[in-house]
């Protein structure tokens, strides 16, 4: 599954940056696969509670790495040697046994407050180097570190940003049964609470920085629009017509927020500048719901969805609120887009006659593919590199969220608490550390 | 021919006006207060009946859909005629759905919903002023089981007195 899936990810991928082992455009050789040994303690030392958070860590390198289509690890259990950390000590033949393209040493140390790390990425068969670099942080942000880690690998060895830094936004009930907002990790880890509106709140989005938050909440009785400052811990009202203020999404560059709000006495899309405030209304269909726009990657187009037909379908539009056409014909009930970033794929969810399905329409062609089937499936989103798609199911009794890529394999639970809907996957960014 | 037979009825009215309102000065026949518990069949005489009240029933509506259910005209125009008896009664109308759409779609479904029955109130001749409209999409469900009963008690507007 995941060599076809790297082989289509060839076909349609047209750029690729510098200095990387393996640009992952060049050839097709397939998945690079990877050893990733434990890490390796400096001193013998650091005790049982140490030796525990090295092989947390090393299995969380090892599963941020799994999580690119480009990059497969191979089984920790089969490798042929451990404890290594001069290259000079690779056997060759034990790791090209295991058809392993290249091994990625760590060696670990910590005074108890600090943890600082050695990575080393080198050729199984010739032991050359393509990667050597050193990493420090606070102990707390260990896990934190070990993404970076994961991202600077994935670049170096495909050329392609990783997602390891990235978080995803979602409403969450696991505080008293209360729709808040909740921001975690993209591996579900780390989740914490940004509202506490004591009553609903729904469709968070993203800013493109990273910083803020979008949302709608009932905090004042009535669906008003808000932004959560991440940094400065602080909400400010956005905007509170009367009636739902709905669906925000930011436009690309950060200038606009597209949301819906009711004008002749329903819903309709608006375009809000972030600066001045000032609003313009994009759509004019007083007897349709119009709601959920999301922008192209250029931020020319918007696709939202409207039942204007008669039923909720998605429809796309420039920007001033022309040049609409439909996207999709197949099924009575299509709703919440979201663009790839990549710019050619729309996601969104689809009532079939086995409830709700996570589908992708190819913008120019607009053939829709269904890539789940069991349980109800909803609101999709992208990861910011286009390969991935978080979702809401209950397959398991309970919403809760999931990752998979975008052809439908390796599907991944990251919730545990509560009933988990409505993602949003922020754009990538590098966090600091102290 | 039809202008004179016009001018008899004008003259007709006028003389009954003329002819029932000047004698007896007295007030006018029946005191709204004087309807005494009308046909009251479902409840046993039990209590004497206190202060007549304003008992607004849920619309209930078809999945998708916000034009008003002939099935549920009947209760609606009750609902509006209560309205017009006591006309210090303020309402908000919420507007929900059934489980079966998005979040975000069923807000701005259940807004429609509401503000469908509000505009049926106000056709009906109860000022606007009188009537909120609030949408909780499928976040209050009455009844949580996935079964097509529960989905159609979902499916509603109530009215909430507000004043």
């Amino acid at each position: 599954m995941k060599k076809l899936f790297f082989i289509a990810i060839l076909s349609t991928l047209c750029f690729a940056q510098g200095d990387a082992y393996l640009r992952i455009t060049d050839y097709g050789t397939g998945v690079m696969r990877l050893a990733v040994p434990d890490f390796v303690p400096r001193f013998d030392n650091f005790g049982a509670e140490w030796d525990s958070v090295m092989l947390e860590l090393s299995n969380v390198l090892r599963a941020d790495l799994r999580f690119s289509p480009f990059l497969d690890v191979i089984d920790s259990s089969l490798y042929p040697q451990k404890g290594v950390t001069d290259p000079k000590d690779l056997d060759p033949f034990g790791w090209t046994a295991l058809n392993a393209h290249a091994v990625v040493l760590t060696q670990f140390d910590t005074d108890g407050r600090r943890v600082s790390l050695k990575v080393g990425i080198y050729s199984a068969n010739n032991r050359s180097r393509i990667m050597r670099r050193d990493y420090q942080a606070s102990a707390v942000q260990a896990r934190r570190l070990v993404h970076r880690i994961s991202d600077d690998i994935h670049k170096a060895l495909t050329g392609e940003d990783g997602v390891a830094q990235t978080q995803i936004a979602f409403v969450s009930t696991r505080i008293g049964g209360i729709k808040d907002i909740w921001v975690c990790d993209y591996d579900g880890y780390a989740p914490r609470r940004i509202t506490d509106s004591r009553s609903i709140a729904l469709t968070p989005n993203w800013s493109p920085s990273g910083d803020k938050i979008t949302y709608t909440s009932y905090k004042n009785d009535s669906p008003d629009l808000y932004m959560f400052d991440i940094y400065k811990e602080r909400e400010t009202m956005v905007a509170n017509h009367e009636g739902p203020n709905l669906t925000s999404v930011w436009s690309p560059d950060g200038r606009y927020i597209c949301y819906s709000r009711i004008a002749d006495n329903n819903s309709e899309l608006f375009l809000k500048d972030v600066r001045t405030g000032d609003e313009t209304r994009l759509t004019y269909t007083p007897h349709a719901i119009e709601t959920s726009p999301t922008f192209s990657p250029t931020g020319r187009e918007i696709a939202f969805t409207s039942d204007r037909s008669g039923s909720p379908q998605i429809y796309i539009m420039d920007m001033m609120g022309t040049y609409c056409r439909r996207l999709t014909y197949e099924g009575r009930y299509n709703d919440t887009p979201d663009w790839s970033p990549r710019g050619d794929k729309i996601c969104y969810t689809s009532r079939t006659d086995h409830g709700f399905q996570i589908a992708i329409i190819d913008v120019a062609y607009g053939d829709p593919i269904y890539l789940t089937s069991v349980g109800s499936n909803r609101s999709p989103r992208w990861s910011p590199d286009g390969y991935h798609i978080v979702f809401s199911s209950n397959r398991t009794g309970t919403y809760h969220l999931y990752t998979m890529n975008w052809d439908g394999s390796d599907v991944r639970r990251i919730t545990r608490a509560g009933a988990n809907t409505e993602p949003a996957w922020s754009r990538r960014y590098k966090w600091s550390f102290d | 021919m039809r202008k004179t037979s016009i001018a008899l009825i004008i003259m007709f009215l006028v003389m009954a006006v003329f002819i029932s309102g000047c004698p007896k000065k007295t007030p006018p026949p029946p005191p709204p207060v004087a309807p005494p518990p009308q046909p009251v069949i479902e409840e046993p005489v039990v209590e004497p009946e206190p202060a007549p009240r304003i008992e607004l029933r849920t619309v209930f509506f078809d999945y998708d859909k916000y034009n008003i259910r002939t099935d549920q005209a009947a209760r609606l125009a009750d609902n509006a005629e209560q309205l017009m008896r006591f006309p210090d009664v303020k309402v908000r109308l919420e507007g929900h759905c059934d489980e079966r759409g998005t979040e975000a779609y069923n807000i701005a479904l259940g807004e429609r919903r509401a503000r469908s029955v509000k505009n049926y109130l106000t056709e009906y001749g109860i000022p606007a002023t009188r009537i909120t409209t609030r949408s909780y999409g499928e976040e209050r469900p009455v009844c949580r089981e996935s079964t097509e009963d529960c989905w159609q008690r979902n499916r509603r507007v109530e009215f909430i007195v507000v004043e």
